[in-house]
């Protein structure tokens, strides 16, 4: 089934001082109620989607706050960390094709900026195992375990991957809603301060403020909206994997990508051999080339040749890492990005795929563009 | 009546002392690692510290810090060992947990 999205819009992702978590909300809601051309009484369900405003910002009650700012009744939050847009977008999918809601949207917004970067390590540790963040693990250093892991397995002669991060700067040069829109060479990355041992400071994607909203229709809603539309979603999964890495199996393999992967292949009746287009969750380098192993675009192994021949195919956006990553709102953001760039670069299918923490929640939607 | 203290019942905590116990006469390898400069707050004081995940001879794994290893390669030899994690702000509980150390 595929559902028309007849808006897609974002706000630039940055350290945003003079902006709340309300006015980010009001923001964001009217500038796509706009670009939609619709009132904000004809939606009939909002999904917020946000990892940390109960912790961050002393707010847990953001349905309410979208309806003193929007006046949208009938909203959720939906919460699955670094994942929750994703989530969201599959949620108003569903509340769609279940017949309930002629009009949804989801609004994807995290305020992170007021809070100190070491306490950040606190906040996001309720993503890792809780046994992990009793040893002092922080979501870095569990991908740098991985990462170690992985060119221990799979080196094959690879030291680093600074290349991959200097090329998503590249592509994030273009876009004007990124956080870090300017390139930055690989010697620079490479003599960065070390995070956590062997992932440097300048590979890791940095928290921040942002916020991103789609808005999608019915099929009987279609001809209403026929040159608002912007894409088609075709199909959407969530899977979840455990938290700690000790208790997977493996720890150079994300089970619940592949599981979401199958699955949302499954639902769309297509193979990734059918995607021109990714935006891929690339909080460290090593996440990006585990992904499109498990997704099924390169065997175990291959997958750092085959980001590297194929930067222009993966995280045109820039990825997390150049766009900044405003947790709840960057699984809305790289759908919108996804949508964007298949008008712009005549591509048909895109795919978005976010997880949450190490692994633990892995969320795939695809879309398809107008002619799809 | 006497009041029982904070330490009696978070000594009893699963997530965080369940392992001690359990693990006292098992021998691991290290798995993979890493060496943390970005810490958590509590944790500054130790950086650099080496974290690692850790198989253990009984088929489990655990991600645990790997005490004076200063030369670790992965595939070394590990025994646990009982040591003191991190304080609750300046006057608050000492928490102890279990730490790994290289086998000579």
């Amino acid at each position: 089934m595929k559902i028309p999205i007849i808006a897609a819009e974002l706000l630039k992702f940055g350290e945003l001082w003079n902006l709340g978590i309300n006015d980010l909300i009001r923001e964001i809601g009217s500038k796509t109620l706009n670009a939609a051309g619709i009132s904000s009484k004809e939606i009939d369900a909002l999904y917020i989607s946000n990892a940390f405003s109960a912790k961050a910002n002393n707010k847990s009650l953001l349905n309410s706050i979208a309806f003193e700012e929007l006046g949208i009744n009938n909203s959720v939050c939906i919460s699955s960390g670094d994942a929750s847009g994703a989530v969201a977008i599959r949620e108003a999918a569903n509340s769609i094709m279940s017949g309930k809601s002629k009009i949804a949207m989801v609004i994807g917004v995290e305020k992170v900026s007021d809070v100190k970067s070491n306490d950040m390590a606190l906040l996001s540790s309720d993503m890792i195992g809780s046994s992990e963040y009793f040893s002092g693990a922080t979501v870095q250093s569990q991908f740098a375990i991985i990462t170690r892991k992985y060119f221990n397995d799979f080196g094959i002669g690879a030291k680093n991957l600074f290349f991959l991060t200097a090329a998503k700067h590249r592509n994030a040069a273009s876009n004007e809603f990124a956080q870090y829109n300017f390139e930055i060479d690989e010697e620079k990355i490479g003599s960065s301060q070390i995070a956590a041992d062997p992932i440097r400071m300048l590979e890791c994607a940095s928290y921040c403020d942002g916020a991103a909203a789609i808005v999608m229709c019915n099929e009987g809603n279609e001809k209403r909206f026929k040159g608002k539309i912007q894409g088609y979603f075709l199909g959407g999964s969530v899977a979840n994997d455990q938290l700690e890495l000790a208790k997977r199996g493996s720890i150079t393999t994300m089970e619940a990508t592949v599981k979401a992967a199958k699955e949302a292949y499954k639902i769309t009746r297509l193979n990734a051999g059918n995607i021109d287009l990714m935006e891929i969750y690339d909080f460290v380098p090593i996440a990006e080339v585990i992904a499109v192993e498990d997704m099924g675009f390169a065997k175990k192994g291959r997958g750092i040749k085959f980001v590297k021949e194929n930067t222009k195919k993966i995280n045109l956006s820039g990825g997390l890492k150049a766009c900044g990553h405003a947790l709840g709102a960057t699984g809305v953001r790289q759908a919108v990005d996804v949508i964007k760039n298949l008008e712009g670069k005549k591509a048909r299918y895109g795919l978005a795929q976010a997880l949450a923490g190490t692994g633990s929640v892995s969320a795939i939607n695809i879309f398809g563009n107008k002619n799809a | 009546m006497h009041r029982k203290s904070g330490a009696l019942y978070t000594r009893k905590k699963k997530e965080n002392y369940g392992l001690a116990g359990s693990i006292k006469n098992v021998h691991g390898i290290i798995e993979s690692f890493t060496a943390v400069y970005n810490a958590p707050s509590g944790f500054e004081k130790h950086v650099p510290y080496i974290l690692a995940l850790i198989a253990l001879d009984n088929g489990e794994k655990v991600t645990a810090q790997v005490v004076d290893s200063k030369n670790i390669v992965i595939g070394m030899k590990v025994e646990p060992c009982l040591r003191k994690m991190y304080v609750d702000g300046d006057e608050g509980i000492i928490h102890y947990g279990t730490k790994f150390r290289l086998v000579k």
